[in-house]
């Protein structure tokens, strides 16, 4: 039975609800507000689509946990000069490692977050008050999918550079730890590719695919899918354009996935006396499947939903 | 070896160099949606448990590993299947007897290119555009798929899948020297511009058999492809293959030189709507020229005859495939095929001999549920030489458990005459006298052979252990065969040789095939049994006895092991049974045959160079390649080759 005081409550909190979020729409239009509101650059390459997603959808998780922020957008090259007339913001939210590395060569002394950056190749940055929500899966994410969905297992192929050595590593430690082989195959130049490949593909059970520029172009993915398939070794992807491509199962945070722990880190800042949590991998994720791929390679696979219930 | 020089000058070409890679998107990667779909429907292959019908499939491990030269000594280890020759240019391929030197009821396919020639049947093996070093993979259909393939996909199927350019880059060096003055040469170049990938192979090669004279070949080719992905919907993929074939047979007396010069043109398009959705368009043409000089002294005088053949074929074919509704994937499409034929010799006449196919096909698969599923195939095909034709198929997939899966299928498959078999009239002159070798007795209308197909089929294989079971139980009636006979023309002293659709005949038999694969070790043990009851109409006069036209036993048996050291060893070992090659073939006595192989492989700065010895026919049970005229004796070669990026 609801009581009248509950109601009111109720009807109290959606008051505020929609006043917060009138807040939030004015901020958008740069009307300035109180002292105490938090206020947020988010600094991109450019202010593409993607990015404006991104705002957006950080911004409406805000909302759900009721913070009040002002909320501006750059794009990296008219943010330095902006900064000079308006020094005052509590938090950069850094779009990409381009933005990361201008603000590194350009140090701001303002708490930043680097969001859409790889841990591939990412190295401990040595600025304080800077944290970063990676875009790519930790490893052991990876190795679980892969026992999961290939428990015959024993070895995980990589192929890898200079740039992907830090993932390497941390791939080869994180295997040890769930009884897995790893069978490292580093690629120093474009055409040593495909003999690094004839190595992972004969004496791996599953390729796993990251995003190493070097390594995964379109010049290369056709030969890599081509050639692991003919051998029967399945590839672990990145996106969901690889599972489309013809990975049997790839792991992947999306624009919302990471929005929502962005706007966790915010509300981290603000409790926390305005520190910043540790660099982390993402800990939302989706999981995508290719059943047809799977199935040529007689693999079973269960529905993503229920190997989300299992990767952690 | 004539070409050789200009292998030469394919080696130096330098690789096109690697643009710097731009480092600054690279976190666009993980949102990257330009990838082109690389494992389409079409490039999917369909596990054994899953297809129709019984496969062998051949990779290209396998085809190292039995290190042979010609391309048709590769199907030696499919049950079921025979390989002779007739001589050393001459391979016979047939897949439950019913062959004479024309193996004419099985589909030859490269790339979904249909080689099979329309005068005579068979592909003519040694003159293929096609280098061995190219071959991607071979899947063999053991049983009829006219549901498919169309007609002529009688009893089985070979359909051979060259590698896509982009897996051939850098330069491909091999040089094989051995008995018999074996000498062969294999050039290969692949690159890279932008999305298009291409290789360019070349092959040099010589024999000559000393052990049955006047044995010889010596054959050039030279193969182009292109596989152009335009953006990540279209792909276009060109081909194009020389051929230069010079041999020398020998039959009694008569020896027969002969040249042969082939060439084709492949265009294919793909289009990838959805990973569900593709529509592929091929167009083909292709052109064989043979020219074969009989000589020789016969009781009734000297023969010296030229005889020409002129073969083109134009095929166009759209296929699109689509899943309507989930667990329903179907495949429709049509075709048409002009073939066009001149051997003045071959059928006494100046005029071009045209024969137009056309097809309308659709194959279902409906996975019924996540242990049934069902595959409804059918082709309605109106082909020049015999009456407009419906093949079916259905086949129905059952999984026991995990790794058992039981087939049951049933199809019917059609064969049309070939020209040779429609109206051949084949004339020699020799002195005064002119003599008709073959002619279609007036009055005959050979019509196509039909065929019906029970088979049952027990697969174990599951993902993770190293073991592949494949069994297969099948009751093939063959009707309306169409066989040779002699029969006295007119005015004529000597017998000439007709055809017409003569007998009826049922094969029953069991194959099996059971493979142990891991990382360094390999071993297949296949086994067939063949049983043929055959009848003939009309109690005229042939030799073809069917029912011995196929080894009852046959088993093969592949071992392979690669060493840490880089050595790989591995072995095949063959049990035929006697049977009889029909036509100018002969009763072949049983035989063993055991070949070896052993090759070393060093890798320096991820380039590889390697040494493989092999010797065939290790016992030394020398045996008929076809007939007497040709015996397979032992021999050893060579063959060093290097790869480098």
């Amino acid at each position: 039975m609801t009581t009248f005081s509950q109601q009111t409550h109720t009807t109290m909190m959606r008051i505020i609800r929609h006043i917060l979020v009138v807040i939030c729409l004015l901020m958008h239009h740069h009307v300035s507000l109180a002292d105490d509101t938090l206020k947020i650059a988010f600094v991109g390459k450019s202010e593409s689509k993607k990015q404006q997603d991104l705002i957006k959808q950080t911004q409406q998780e805000l909302q759900r946990k009721q913070l009040l922020v002002h909320a501006d957008t750059y794009a990296s090259d008219v943010f330095f000069k902006a900064l000079k007339k308006d020094p005052d913001y509590d938090l950069i939210v850094a779009i990409g490692s381009k933005v990361t590395q201008q603000l590194r060569r350009q140090p701001t002394g303002i708490p930043t977050v680097s969001i859409f950056i790889s841990s591939i190749g990412y190295k401990n940055d040595p600025l304080p008050q800077h944290t970063a929500i990676f875009i790519d899966q930790p490893p052991s994410r990876y190795l679980a999918l892969i026992k999961e969905i290939l428990p015959h297992s024993h070895t995980v192929s990589l192929l890898y550079s200079d740039y992907s050595d830090n993932f390497y590593q941390q791939l080869h430690q994180a295997a040890t730890q769930q009884q897995l082989q790893v069978n490292g195959q580093k690629v120093s130049n474009e055409n040593d590719i495909y003999s690094a490949l004839d190595n992972a593909v004969q004496n791996g059970d599953v390729l796993l695919a990251i995003p190493d520029p070097n390594i995964y172009n379109r010049r290369t993915i056709k030969t890599i899918f081509l050639t692991s398939y003919q051998d029967e070794i399945p590839i672990i992807g990145f996106s969901d354009s690889y599972t489309t491509a013809g990975a049997v199962s790839s792991l992947h945070s999306t624009i919302s996935d990471i929005s929502k722990q962005l706007a966790e880190t915010i509300v981290y800042f603000t409790q926390n006396g305005k520190t910043l949590p540790a660099s982390s991998y993402p800990r939302y994720f989706h999981i995508s499947t290719n059943s047809k791929v799977a199935n040529s390679l007689s693999i079973t696979l269960d529905e993503p939903s229920t190997l989300k219930k299992i990767i952690k | 070896m004539k070409y050789a020089l200009y292998l030469l000058l394919m080696l130096p070409v330098p690789l096109l160099s690697t643009p710097a890679i731009a480092f600054e998107d690279r976190e666009e990667l993980y949102f990257d949606e330009e990838i082109p779909v690389v494992l389409t429907s079409s490039r999917l292959k369909q596990p054994i448990t899953e297809a129709p019908t019984a496969m062998t499939i051949i990779d290209r491990k396998k085809i190292e590993q039995l290190g042979v030269r010609e391309i048709a000594a590769l199907f030696q280890l499919v049950p079921g299947m025979i390989v002779g020759f007739k001589s050393g240019n001459w391979p016979v391929v047939t897949y439950h007897g019913m062959s004479d030197q024309y193996s004419r009821r099985m589909q030859i396919l490269i790339d979904g290119r249909a080689v099979y020639l329309p005068d005579v049947g068979g592909p003519d093996w040694s003159s293929l555009p096609l280098v061995i070093d190219d071959i991607e993979r071979i899947e063999i259909t053991r049983g009829s798929n006219a549901a498919t393939y169309g007609s002529n996909s009688f009893l089985g199927i070979i359909n051979i899948i060259t590698r896509h350019s982009s897996k051939s880059k850098g330069q491909f060096f091999s040089y094989t020297r051995g008995e018999n003055e074996i000498e062969r040469l294999v050039a290969r170049h692949g690159g890279t511009f932008g999305n298009l990938d291409y290789r360019i192979t070349l092959e040099d090669e010589e024999s000559n058999y000393y052990d049955a004279p006047q044995h010889f070949q010596s054959s050039q080719i030279l193969t182009f492809r292109a596989d152009y992905q335009i953006n990540n919907r279209d792909y276009l993929m060109y081909q194009s293959g020389y051929t230069d074939k010079t041999g020398m047979d020998r039959q009694s007396r008569i020896i027969f030189p002969s040249t042969t010069k082939r060439y084709f043109h492949q265009f294919e398009w793909f289009q990838t709507i959805s990973p569900e959705n593709e529509l592929k368009l091929q167009l083909y043409y292709s052109n064989l020229k043979n020219l074969t000089f009989y000589k020789g002294r016969i009781p009734s005088g000297i023969i010296n005859i030229e005889d020409n053949a002129y073969i083109q074929r134009y095929d166009v074919e759209a296929q699109y495939t689509f899943s309507p509704i989930k667990r329903l994937r179907a495949v429709m499409g049509i075709s048409s095929r002009q073939d066009k034929l001149k051997s003045p010799m071959g059928f006494s006449t100046d005029s071009t001999i045209k024969i137009a196919t056309h097809r309308l096909f659709s194959t279902l698969e409906f996975r019924a549920s996540p242990v049934w599923l069902i595959h409804f195939g059918t082709m309605f095909e109106a082909h020049d030489s015999m009456a407009k034709k419906l093949s079916p198929r259905v086949a129905v997939n059952y999984k026991i458990t995990e790794s058992e899966t039981i087939r049951l299928s049933v199809s019917r498959a059609y064969r049309a005459p070939l020209a040779f078999e429609k109206q051949a009239n084949r004339q020699i002159v020799i002195g005064p006298q002119t003599h008709t070798l073959f002619a279609i007795e007036p009055g005959v209308n050979v019509e196509a052979e039909e065929g019906t197909t029970i088979d049952l089929g027990y697969i174990i294989k599951a993902r993770g252990t190293p073991y592949t079971l494949d069994f297969r139980f099948y009751h093939e009636k063959l009707r309306q065969l169409i066989t040779p006979y002699g029969w006295l023309p007119a005015g004529n002293s000597t017998l000439a040789i007709g055809f017409d659709n003569y007998s009826n005949a049922t094969i029953r038999g069991f194959e099996s095939s059971i493979e142990y694969t891991t990382r360094n070790f390999n071993a297949l043990l296949t086994y067939s049994y063949t049983d043929i009851n055959y009848q003939h109409f009309g109690g005229t006069s042939t030799p073809y006895v069917y029912a011995d036209s196929a080894p009852k036993y046959k088993t093969s048996l592949l071992l392979a092991k690669q060493l840490e050291s880089g050595l790989t060893i591995s072995g095949t070992y063959h049990y035929i049974d006697e049977f009889l090659w029909l036509g100018i073939g002969d009763e072949v006595e049983s035989y063993d045959r055991l070949d070896l192989r052993i090759s070393a492989k060093v890798n320096i700065n991820r380039n590889n160079a390697s040494v493989a010895v092999v010797m065939q026919n290790v016992f030394t049970d020398d045996h008929y390649g076809f007939n007497q005229d040709y015996r397979f004796t032992q021999r050893l070669y060579m063959t060093f080759a290097m790869e480098f990026h």
